[in-house]
């Protein structure tokens, strides 16, 4: 189903939720040239969560910065101006939905627990691709979802109907969507971030994840979230809602063109930097 | 006999190959029997794989399997199943198939011994 039989069909567009206008803005801010971090730790400094949130970052192993980092515009400095517009969009893409409790079969800490877990794998695949944008892989992970939290929110019934005779039927959730709803979450992921502006590097893996050959111009980076999809399904953290894996798709793997070898490298990162992510994006 | 992966390599094993890293220089001769020094030098390197003589990647797993107590093993053998049935055919579902196996494995032991 295209977006505009879905918004007619099943969605008021206007009822979707919206980000927050600091997205927007930092999201502008960091496209001009002429922008300086003093100009974006001001809009920063004005959320107090998300300025903790981003010294958190900056001083987490991760950027391994031999001293600690106090200040917003230094911290802006280190992690890079990609990095804060990925950071602000994780943050404020996650304050619009719950984090424990939905429908009786959609578990919202599992489901969540799942995307962190997707969002870990996208960033160290693209580590082992040379890919250098982590960051935006990591909330592509994270997002890559979001159209079953719409769901969840917008079509309780229907959805909740799906997920159990994905169950029932032990068929991935995808197929169950389809058959009870004529449309999947990819679709209703696709509407969500077309209304929310996001880049289509970050738009595309939402949208073809389950279909990595159909993607247009981001073929890398949604074989990344494909695989991190299934890697995060295979090592049960969370859960997306259905108890089948679905299988690695023969032109993502070879578009990744990794070796069997770095199957085991990449799983084993996972595990280890997977309570660290969860802690910082949950708390 | 097979590509094994390094953190699967112990001092002993034979080369089957010779080990080269990505830029196809030459670090260690096929015949020799690896050393502690042998899997420093290739992780220095970066590399994560060599072929070696008489195992293979899912014979290290079952070597490991006969670790554990009868009442894990069954259990681990029926969760992967479940989980992977139908990808038997596919070589990269096979690898995280084995890769899970491994990793639940390690969790038995380190939960046996504690």
């Amino acid at each position: 189903m295209d977006n505009a039989q879905l918004k007619k069909a099943v969605f008021n567009v206007n009822d979707l939720p919206v980000l927050p206008a600091i997205y927007e803005k930092i999201a502008c801010m960091t496209q001009n040239p002429s922008t300086t971090a003093k100009d974006l730790a001001r809009v920063i400094a004005d959320d107090i969560a998300l300025t903790t949130k981003l010294l958190k970052l900056v001083n987490s192993p991760f950027y391994a910065f031999p001293r600690s980092v106090g200040t917003i515009p230094q911290a802006i400095v280190i992690i890079g101006y990609s990095a804060l517009r990925n950071l602000v969009l994780t943050k404020s893409a996650f304050d619009l939905f719950p984090k424990f409790y939905g429908a009786d079969n959609f578990e919202y800490f599992s489901f969540w627990k799942h995307s962190v877990g997707c969002g870990v794998g996208a960033k160290i695949i693209a580590k082992h691709c040379e890919y250098r944008e982590i960051e935006e892989m990591f909330v592509s992970g994270l997002l890559h979802d979001v159209g079953k939290v719409v769901q969840e929110q917008f079509l309780r019934g229907k959805f909740s109907e799906a997920i159990s005779f994905a169950y029932k039927s032990n068929i991935p959730i995808l197929e169950a969507e389809n058959d009870v709803m004529g449309f999947c979450h990819t679709d209703t992921g696709n509407l969500v971030a077309e209304k929310w502006n996001l880049p289509s590097v970050i738009v595309e893996p939402i949208r073809y994840h389950h279909k990595p050959r159909y993607a247009d111009k981001y073929r890398l980076q949604v074989s990344m979230v494909h695989l991190a999809n299934v890697l995060s399904h295979a090592l049960q953290l969370g859960s997306s809602g259905q108890k089948v894996l679905t299988g690695i798709d023969r032109f993502a793997w070879e578009t990744l063109g990794l070796s069997l070898s770095c199957i085991e490298e990449i799983m084993k990162k996972m595990l280890n930097e997977f309570d660290d992510a969860v802690n910082f994006i949950m708390n | 006999m097979g590509v094994l992966n390094i953190s699967d390599l112990i001092p002993g094993m034979v080369l089957e190959e010779d080990v080269v890293t990505d830029k196809e220089t030459m670090l260690l001769p096929k015949g020799i029997e690896l050393t502690e020094r042998h899997l420093e030098i290739m992780k220095t390197w970066g590399v994560n794989e060599a072929s070696v003589e008489g195992v293979s990647r899912a014979e290290v797993v079952w070597e490991k399997m006969g670790r554990i107590g009868e009442e894990d093993r069954a259990k681990i053998m029926a969760e992967v199943e479940m989980l992977f049935s139908g990808f038997e055919d596919d070589e990269v579902m096979n690898e995280i198939a084995r890769v899970v196996t491994k990793i639940k494995i390690d969790r038995a032991l380190s939960s046996n011994t504690h």
